[in-house]
C-alpha cells in the first residue's frame, strides 16, 4: 500500500509542487544515549556470514556508525542444536562464520536463534529459515524519453511467482553493475505476491509495481526542482576518467560532475561504449547494464521491519508532507532483559535464488510474456 | 423537569392565542433564519426556527409587534389578537445608502440575549467580504477566523474545534451528513456561497437534536430560491474556477427553486502546455448545488435539494483517483397548530472514492470505498407559550460501509481482495426546552439517547483489547456472521443542558455542559486528512467515543452593541479515542481492528472574542489559548502526548472598511503557534539503510505560522463588481511540517540525513474575481 500511496502523493504532486517550497533547516536535536544496533542478516549460501554490530548515533551525525567490538557472538539452530560461533578477528565490529566444507549455511524450515553477550548485557532473538520463490526471468522494456525521462532507458522486471500458501514475505534485492539499488525508495518487498497480508495475493505472480521495483526510477531520487530530475542522465566524455563512485548531475547548461563545474552544454558528453562507467550507480538501465536480482524469503517479522525502515525513511517531500505519518520507532526482534535498555536493529535468515541479466536484446522485451 | 415546564404552560387557566407566521426577506422571498419578533407591551416575544417560523402564545390584547433582523428594516404590526392569528411579514432590506455591514449575529444584542454558547455563526454577507485564497469565497475556510476553530495547516481537509480531530465534526448540507467538505484536497470547500443561506458551527453547549459527532455541527442551510424574481448571478476567478447561480419562482410566491454550479478550470487552461502522451490526464473539480421548494398551502411546505460535487486527478485515461459527495434531502414542513411546528426529513448521502493504477488490463489495481447513508428524521416544535419551547424528535440512520472494493490483476490473473460490506444503524430519541425562567435567567435543557447497531454479513474478528504493546496485533477469533446478524450494539444518554444568566441588558453569563457519543471513526495516521480516510462503524473491538464538556461564558456589549465581546473557557474528556499502531495499514485492511488503538483525551482552552459590527469599520479578534492530549496505551509508552492540531496560541483579526459605495476594502491577520513535531534522537544502520530513532510523541514544535491578506472589492454599476485579492501579502513560507529524511544526493555508505521545512504555498499569492448578479 505504500507504494500506492506514494503514487497517489506524486500525482498530487503534478499539479501541486509547483506553489508548494522546501527549506533546508537547522534542528536542534536532543541525542538519547547510544544503543547496540543489530546487523544480522544471514544467508542460506555458502558464503562468509556477517553480523555486524554499531552503536547509534546522533541524527545529524553525518558518519560511519561507530562499531560494537568485544561482543560475544552465536547463532544456534535450535532442532539440532548446533552452535555458530562468530568471530571478529580484525576487531572491527564485523562478526563473521564461514560454513565448512562448501555447505550453505542453515538448514531449511529450521529456526535459529541468536545470543549476543556485549558488556555483560545478553541480547538474544529468534528466526527461521524458510524457502524463497524462483526467478522465472527478467526482462526489459524500452521506454522513450518523456517529459520525465530525458533520454531513451529500460526498465527493468523480473518474474517469480509467490510459493502455495498464505504468508510467504520475501524481500528482492537489485544490484545494478554490482552496486546494491541501497537507497530506501528501492526497498522492495512484498507480503505473498502483493503489498500486504490484507491483500491475500497467493501463490501468483508478483504484482506489477513489485516486478518492476528492481528499476532504479529517477523518482527514486525525488525530485525538488525540475533540474533534478534530470540526475539520472548518463553523460559522459571521452576525455573523462571515472571511478565507480563518481558522480554529476545537470544544471541548467551546465554538467557538475564531482563538484567541479563544467561548462560545456551537456549534448556535448556521450557514453563510453562498452565499458561500465556511471556517472550514478543508480543511473536508468541502458543497454550493457548488467543486473542482478535476489528474491530473500524473509519472516513476516522481517518484512514488517523493512516495511517500517521504508515507512520511516521516505519521507515525501512538498506537498505530498499532507500524506505523511508521525515519525515513530522502527520494529525490532532483538531483546534484552535488562529494563530500559534500549536496542535496535534485525535478525533474520533467508533462502536466496537469483538471476544475473544483461540488458541486451535477448532480455529487451516490448510485450509481457505470455 | 420536562413536566415541570409543561405544567407552568397549562397551569395558567386564562385563556391565551397564538401568533405565528413566517418571515421573509421582503427582496428575495427567502426565508430567515433568526429573526425576532417583540411584542413591545409585554416585553416578551420569539425568534425564527431554521425555517423562518415563529409561534408566540399571549393572553388577548391589542399588541404592537416588532420584527427585527440584523441588515433589514424593522417592521411594525399594530394587531388586535382575540384569535389565533397567522402573520407573515417580509422585511425589505436597508436601502443601499443606509446599509451597515452585517458581521455576525442575527439580532444586534443576541450574544448577550440567547441562551446559545460556543456557537460560531457566520452570515454570507460577511463571508464574502473576508479575503480569500484565489478570492474564492469559502465558508469554512472564513470559520477558521473565529476562536475555537483551527486546521493543521494549508491545502488540509476540514477543521478541528477545540482540540477535536477532523472526523469529529458533524458537517451537515441541509442536514444531510457531508464526509468530505473539501475540493483540491483542502484548497477549498465544497459549499458554493452563491447557494448557502446560513453556516452556524456549534463548538459546544450543542442542542439535542444534534449528535453523533464528539467535537462540532457544522449546520450548513441552502437558500430556497428567489420567490420574487429570476435572478443571475456568479463569478469568474483567475486562475482557479468559475461559478453560476439561477434562481427565481416556478409559480409565483409559492415555489421557486435555485440551480448553483462551479467548475475548476486548471485542466482546460494547462492543457496546450502538456505533452501528448498525458493527453487524457485531468486535474479538475466541480459541484452543483441545487433546491427547489413549494409552498401547499399555509400549513404545508416542501423542500428538495440536493449537492453532487466531485474531484477527479488522472494521470491517463486508465490511472488516478476522484472522490466525491453526493447528498439528497427531501422535507416537509407541517403545522400542525399554531403552536405545533413539524419537520420530517429523508436524505441520503452518498460518499465515494476510487483509485486506479495500471498501464493496460493485464496488469491493474483497481480500488473503490463508498459510505452510503440514509437516514429519517422527525422533529416537533412546541411554542407552548413564550417562556418555553419543547423540541422532541427522533432520528434513524442506515450506514452502509463498502471500505475496499478492490480488483488486483497481475499478468491477466486476477484477485478480487474487496472488504466485507459493513451495515449498521444508529438511532436516537430527543427532547429538549427552551425555558425562560425569569427576565435574567433561560435555560435550555433536554437528552438525547443513541443507540447503535452494528450488523454482520462478513467475517467477525475478536482481537486482545489487553494488548498494549503497540504492534499490530493478530486476530485470536474469527467468524463469520449471516446478513443482518447483530454482532454488537451500545447505547448513549447524552445530557446536554445550559443556561443564560443577565445581569444586565448587555451583561450575561452562560454555561453548559453536553455529553456528546460517535459511533462512526475516521481513521487516518497522516498528517492531514485525506479524501481517501477510511470511515469505520463502532464493531465490538472499537467501540463509540465519548465525550464530555463543560464551558462558561461571559457576554458583554457595549456602546448600544456596536462592539460585542465575549470570554469563555472549556474542558472536554474523551474516551475511545483512536490512535494507531506504527507502520498500521489504514487501507485495505481486514485486520484493520487489530491495528486501531484506543486512548483517551482531554482538551481545555479560553476562547476571546473582540468584534465590532456597525460602521464603516467592522471586523473581529479572535484568540485561542489551547491544549489537546491524548494518552493511548501503545503510543508514546503511554504518556500524554499532544495531537497532531494542538496549538497553544490561535490569533486572527478581520477588518472590513467601506470607503464609499464603489470601494470595500478587507484585511485578516493570522497568528498560530506550530504544531506539534515528533524529532528523531538518534539513527541506526541496518542493512545499508540508515533509520531514524524517534523521540517522544509531538514532544517539538515546527516554527510559528503568520499570514497577513487584503482585498478591495470594487463595485462597477449594479451589476458587476471585481474582487482584487492578494494571500500571504508578505510571502511568507509558513512551514507546513518538517521532516528527517537522508540527503537523496549522498551515497557511498555513509547516509547525509538533515531536516527539510515544507511550505504548501510560500509565495505571495495574487487573484482577481469578477461577480455578477442580474
Amino acid at each position: 500500500m505504500l507504494r500506492i500511496i506514494v503514487f497517489f502523493a506524486l500525482l498530487a504532486s503534478i499539479g501541486l509542487s509547483l506553489i508548494s517550497c522546501e527549506d533546508i533547516v537547522a534542528f536542534d536535536l536532543d541525542s538519547g544515549e547510544p544503543i547496540l544496533v543489530v546487523d544480522a542478516w544471514l544467508e542460506h549460501t555458502e558464503g562468509e556470514q556477517e553480523i555486524i554490530l554499531t552503536y547509534s548515533q546522533p541524527y545529524f551525525e553525518n558518519l560511519a556508525p561507530q562499531r560494537a567490538t568485544g561482543a560475544t557472538v552465536k547463532v544456534v539452530e535450535i532442532e539440532s542444536n548446533t552452535v555458530f560461533n562468530f568471530q571478529d578477528p580484525d576487531k572491527n565490529g564485523t562478526y563473521t562464520y564461514l560454513p565448512v566444507d562448501g555447505e550453505p549455511f542453515g538448514t531449511m524450515d529450521s529456526n535459529y536463534g541468536l545470543e549476543i553477550i556485549l558488556d555483560g548485557i545478553t541480547y538474544y532473538s529468534l528466526s527461521r529459515l524458510t524457502p524463497t520463490a524462483q526467478i522465472d526471468s527478467i526482462t526489459f522494456e524500452f521506454n522513450e524519453q518523456d517529459l520525465a525521462y530525458e533520454e531513451d532507458w529500460y526498465y527493468g522486471e523480473v518474474w517469480a511467482r509467490d510459493l502455495p500458501g498464505l504468508g510467504n514475505t520475501y524481500w528482492i534485492k537489485s544490484y545494478q553493475n554490482g552496486k546494491f539499488l541501497n537507497k530506501p525508495s528501492q526497498i522492495n518487498i512484498a507480503y505473498d505476491a502483493s503489498f500486504s497480508a490484507g491483500n491475500q495475493f497467493d501463490n501468483k505472480t508478483f504484482i506489477q509495481p513489485i516486478r518492476t521495483g528492481i528499476t532504479p526510477f529517477p523518482e527514486d531520487t525525488p525530485a525538488k526542482s525540475p533540474y533534478k530530475k534530470r540526475e539520472g542522465w548518463k553523460i559522459v566524455k571521452d576525455s573523462v576518467r571515472f571511478s565507480t563512485s563518481s558522480y554529476g548531475y545537470v544544471k541548467g547548461d551546465t554538467l557538475i560532475f564531482n563538484d567541479t563545474e563544467v561548462k560545456e552544454s551537456p549534448k556535448n558528453y556521450t557514453r563510453i561504449t562498452g565499458q561500465p562507467y556511471f556517472l550514478r550507480a543508480d543511473s536508468l538501465y541502458q543497454r550493457g547494464d548488467i543486473v542482478r536480482v535476489e528474491v530473500h524469503s524473509i519472516t513476516p517479522e522481517a518484512w514488517f521491519f523493512l516495511f517500517r525502515v521504508a515507512d520511516e525513511t521516505i519521507r515525501l517531500p512538498g506537498f505530498a508532507q499532507l500524506f505523511a505519518t508521525p515519525p515513530a520507532d522502527v520494529s525490532t526482534n532483538i531483546f534484552t532483559d535488562v529494563k530500559g535498555m534500549g536496542v535496535a536493529g534485525f535478525f533474520n535468515i533467508s533462502d536466496i535464488s537469483s538471476m544475473t541479466v544483461e540488458v541486451r536484446d535477448e532480455t529487451i522485451i516490448d510485450l509481457v510474456p505470455q | 423537569m420536562f413536566c415541570l415546564a409543561t405544567g407552568q404552560g397549562n397551569s395558567n387557566s386564562q385563556e391565551k392565542h397564538t401568533l405565528s407566521g413566517y418571515v421573509r426577506d421582503g427582496d428575495n422571498g427567502e426565508t430567515l433564519i433568526g429573526a425576532t419578533v417583540r411584542i413591545s407591551e409585554l416585553n416578551t416575544g420569539g425568534i425564527t426556527n431554521v425555517y423562518g417560523f415563529y409561534s408566540i402564545t399571549v393572553p388577548p390584547g391589542d399588541y404592537t409587534l416588532i420584527y427585527t433582523y440584523v441588515g433589514y428594516e424593522s417592521i411594525t404590526k399594530k394587531v388586535s389578537l382575540a384569535q389565533n392569528l397567522q402573520i407573515n411579514v417580509e422585511l425589505p432590506t436597508v436601502s443601499q445608502t443606509l446599509r451597515e455591514v452585517v458581521v455576525l449575529g442575527k439580532a444586534e444584542d443576541q450574544n448577550v440575549e440567547s441562551t446559545e454558547m460556543s456557537v460560531a455563526e457566520l452570515d454570507i454577507k460577511t463571508i464574502e467580504k473576508i479575503p480569500a485564497f484565489l478570492g474564492e469565497v469559502d465558508v469554512v475556510k472564513s470559520l477558521q477566523l473565529l476562536p475555537g476553530v483551527s486546521t493543521v495547516g494549508e491545502a488540509t481537509s476540514g477543521f478541528n474545534v477545540r482540540g477535536g480531530g477532523v472526523g469529529q465534526n458533524l458537517v451537515l448540507l441541509d442536514e444531510a451528513p457531508v464526509y468530505n467538505s473539501s475540493h483540491l484536497f483542502g484548497f477549498f470547500s465544497i459549499f458554493n456561497p452563491d447557494a448557502v443561506k446560513d453556516v452556524k458551527l456549534y463548538k459546544g453547549g450543542i442542542p439535542s437534536e444534534y449528535g453523533g459527532r464528539l467535537s462540532s455541527i457544522l449546520d450548513v442551510r441552502m437558500k430556497e430560491g428567489n420567490s420574487k424574481r429570476f435572478q443571475v448571478n456568479g463569478g469568474i476567478g483567475v486562475p482557479i474556477f468559475s461559478r453560476i447561480a439561477v434562481q427565481g419562482p416556478i409559480i409565483p410566491e409559492k415555489a421557486s427553486f435555485i440551480v448553483a454550479a462551479r467548475r475548476s478550470y486548471v485542466d482546460i487552461l494547462t492543457k496546450p502546455f502538456w505533452p501528448e502522451d498525458i493527453e487524457d490526464a485531468g486535474l479538475r473539480f466541480y459541484d452543483v448545488t441545487m433546491k427547489t421548494n413549494y409552498n401547499i398551502n399555509k400549513k404545508n411546505r416542501i423542500y428538495l435539494s440536493s449537492y453532487i460535487g466531485r474531484d477527479v486527478f488522472k494521470a491517463d485515461a486508465n490511472q488516478g483517483f476522484d472522490w466525491g459527495n453526493k447528498t439528497a434531502t427531501f422535507r416537509w414542513n407541517h403545522i400542525f397548530s399554531e403552536r405545533i411546528f413539524s419537520n420530517t426529513s429523508v436524505f441520503i448521502s452518498d460518499y465515494d472514492y476510487s483509485f486506479q493504477v495500471g498501464e493496460t488490463e493485464e496488469d491493474l489495481f483497481s480500488w473503490k470505498s463508498r459510505i452510503l447513508t440514509y437516514n429519517l428524521k422527525e422533529q416537533i416544535n412546541y411554542f407552548i407559550n413564550p417562556k418555553n419551547e419543547l423540541s422532541l424528535g427522533i432520528e434513524g440512520i442506515m450506514y452502509r460501509f463498502k471500505p475496499a472494493e478492490v480488483l488486483g490483476v497481475s499478468v491477466g490473473e486476477s484477485q478480487d481482495f474487496s472488504l466485507d460490506e459493513r451495515k449498521s444503524v444508529e438511532s436516537a430519541a430527543y427532547l429538549s426546552n427552551k425555558h425562560t425562567v425569569t427576565n435574567k435567567l433561560s435555560l435550555e435543557y433536554g437528552v438525547r439517547v443513541s443507540a447503535f447497531h452494528y450488523f454482520g454479513s462478513g467475517s467477525v474478528f475478536e482481537f486482545d483489547p489487553e494488548d498494549g504493546s503497540g504492534l499490530p496485533r493478530a486476530p485470536i477469533s474469527q467468524r463469520q456472521a449471516d446478513n443482518w446478524e447483530l454482532i454488537e450494539d451500545y447505547y448513549n444518554i447524552e445530557p446536554r443542558f445550559s443556561f443564560r444568566y443577565k445581569f444586565t441588558p448587555s451583561l450575561s453569563v452562560k454555561g453548559s455542559y453536553n455529553r456528546m457519543s460517535q459511533y462512526i471513526h475516521l481513521v487516518s495516521n497522516t498528517t492531514a486528512s485525506l479524501p481517501t480516510d477510511v470511515w469505520t462503524p463502532s464493531t465490538n473491538n472499537i467501540e463509540p467515543q465519548i465525550a464530555d464538556q463543560v464551558a462558561l461564558g461571559l457576554f458583554k456589549n457595549y456602546e448600544n452593541n456596536m462592539y460585542e465581546t465575549s470570554i469563555e473557557i472549556y474542558y472536554k474528556e474523551s474516551q475511545n479515542q483512536l490512535d494507531y499502531v506504527d507502520g498500521a495499514q489504514i487501507f485495505i485492511n481486514p485486520n484493520l481492528e487489530g491495528d486501531v488503538l484506543s486512548g483517551n483525551g482531554r482538551a481545555y482552552g479560553a476562547e476571546l472574542y473582540l468584534k465590532k459590527g456597525k460602521g464603516q469599520l467592522t471586523g473581529w479578534i479572535s484568540y485561542t489559548l489551547a491544549r489537546t492530549e491524548l494518552q493511548v496505551s501503545g503510543v508514546n509508552k503511554g504518556n500524554w502526548y499532544p495531537t497532531r492540531f494542538d496549538q497553544r496560541h490561535n490569533a486572527k483579526l478581520t477588518m472590513n472598511y467601506t470607503l464609499n459605495r464603489k470601494w470595500d476594502f478587507s484585511t485578516n491577520f493570522t497568528y498560530l503557534t506550530g504544531t506539534p513535531l515528533t524529532l528523531p534522537i538518534g539513527r541506526a544502520t541496518v542493512n545499508a539503510y540508515t533509520y531514524p530513532l524517534v523521540g517522544s510523541r509531538n514532544a517539538a514544535r515546527i516554527p510559528d505560522y503568520h499570514r497577513l491578506d487584503i482585498s478591495a472589492t470594487w463595485d462597477i454599476g449594479t451589476h458587476w463588481d471585481v474582487v482584487f485579492t492578494i494571500y500571504n501579502l508578505y510571502g511568507r513560507r509558513n512551514p507546513f511540517s518538517v521532516y528527517f529524511s537522508q540527503n537523496p544526493d549522498s551515497f557511498n555508505g555513509v547516509a547525509e540525513t538533515q531536516a527539510t521545512q515544507v511550505a504548501i504555498l510560500g509565495s505571495v499569492i495574487p487573484a482577481v474575481s469578477f461577480n455578477f448578479d442580474f
